[in-house]
């Protein structure tokens, strides 16, 4: 999985427009990043990257970057 | 050689008042219980009218199950209730089922203290009593009422939950038929992901465990309440389920070619489809019934299980995996051969 495919499949989970996030938008400031797109963002990445990201990796993360990070070395480009 | 057991009868109970999508609605909005509906997957929840303990909702099980089998009360020399939400502190909640059920003083009776996972574990001891001789027949009950544990301005678990209970009649069955194997796990570093923590002997009930604090998403509880973690859970079940699924097929030599049904434990709908679609399950092969009743704790798995047998999903012969998790974090899953209903 490339990080622009990440990136769409991560909008899809917030529900937003694919391109309303990039690896440096803060979490913070999505007012979808709630606890129903938690659940779906581990679902993609299980899926996706076969990854089980743990939900205080989530909660911690700060960045979309954090969160590709964590999902591991699946990303490329 | 141990005998072969099985399950010979199957009976349930649903709380007999509707907390509908509506209600919930007017109680958390529409946008919120937008995503709970297209999430977890539930529209209306059957919860148990003021004053019915979960042991009322086993007992009626069980006196259905006694009537419709006229079952000789007698032959029944095991009782195991299993809740979380038990009538007394003590008596087990057994004991008090025994005498209004009018057992024989020859039998054995206690409860088991799990949730979600109840059902199986309950299962495993009645299966292992029976077949190395100390019990012939057993009365599997279940029954809680864990809504009523719940804050009602909680949005993460109100909408989730209702109440039910079963009654199962374990006992003997033809060799190779019934149980062919369990599997039971633990992981107790998880406790505080699904817990009520007042209430109990480590945080008695005080005027401090009465105080309702908002949570970041505005979630309301007291230390009386119920907690879910609810990204925890889910975390757990989607990394743990599938190896368990996958370890319990392993030790009886099969594959999922081998199972005609495999029935989870009615947590979430959006949770199963996903174990569903990783443990490449076709449709046909499962079977899910909560979205017009709840999650019903530990009573989902013999709920859905009588569903699927009303469905006419189960056949003689049939091979069932059943595999539930939650609370403690526990699991526990099974295989059988259907031996059909006595």
């Amino acid at each position: 999985m490339t990080k622009e495919q990440f990136l769409e499949e991560f909008s899809n989970c917030l529900g937003v427009e694919p391109g309303e996030v990039s690896e440096h938008t803060e979490l913070a400031t999505l007012d979808a990043w709630d606890s129903v797109a938690y659940l779906a963002t581990m679902v993609m990445i299980d899926d996706k990257l076969g990854v089980a990201i743990t939900p205080d990796t989530l909660v911690g993360a700060k960045t979309v970057r954090d969160i590709m990070s964590a999902a591991g070395p699946g990303l490329q480009g | 050689m141990p005998l072969s057991t099985g399950i010979l009868a199957l009976d349930y109970t649903l709380g007999s008042e509707s907390l509908t999508h509506e209600q919930l609605e007017e109680r958390f909005g529409v946008e919120a219980m937008k995503k709970v509906l297209s999430g977890a997957g539930i529209r209306n929840r059957q919860v148990a009218a003021p004053g019915v303990c979960g042991s009322d909702l086993a007992y009626d099980s069980a006196k259905r199950l006694i009537e419709r089998t006229a079952l000789d009360l007698h032959s029944i020399d095991l009782l195991i209730h299993c809740t979380q939400s038990p009538d007394y502190f003590l008596p087990t909640t057994a004991c008090v089922l025994h005498d209004r059920l009018g057992l024989k003083k020859e039998c054995a009776a206690f409860d088991i203290n799990l949730g979600c996972s109840q059902y199986i574990y309950a299962l495993s001891v009645a299966h292992s009593m029976i077949s190395s001789g100390i019990a012939s027949r057993a009365l599997v009950l279940t029954g809680d009422t864990m809504t009523r544990t719940i804050n009602p301005m909680d949005r993460a678990v109100a909408p989730l939950m209702g109440d039910g209970g079963s009654a199962s009649l374990v006992g003997i069955v033809p060799e190779g038929e019934g149980f062919a194997g369990f599997e039971l796990g633990t992981d107790g570093s998880g406790h505080p992901y699904l817990m009520i923590p007042a209430g109990g002997f480590r945080k008695p009930l005080s005027a401090e465990t009465a105080v309702e604090v908002a949570d970041a998403e505005g979630n309301v509880r007291s230390p009386r309440n119920l907690y879910m973690s609810g990204t925890a859970i889910f975390h757990f079940a989607i990394s743990t389920v599938p190896k368990v699924v996958q370890s319990i097929l392993a030790k009886n030599a099969m594959t999922m070619d081998d199972i005609d049904l495999v029935l989870f434990h009615q947590a979430n709908q959006y949770m199963l489809d996903y174990l569903v679609k990783k443990l490449k399950i076709p449709a046909e092969k499962t079977h899910f019934y909560l979205a017009d009743i709840g999650n019903t704790s530990g009573s989902t798995m013999p709920i859905v299980l009588a569903d699927a047998l009303r469905c006419g999903k189960v056949r003689k012969g049939s091979r069932i995996l059943m595999v539930s998790f939650g609370v403690g974090l526990s699991w526990a899953a099974t295989i059988m051969k259907w031996s059909g209903l006595a």
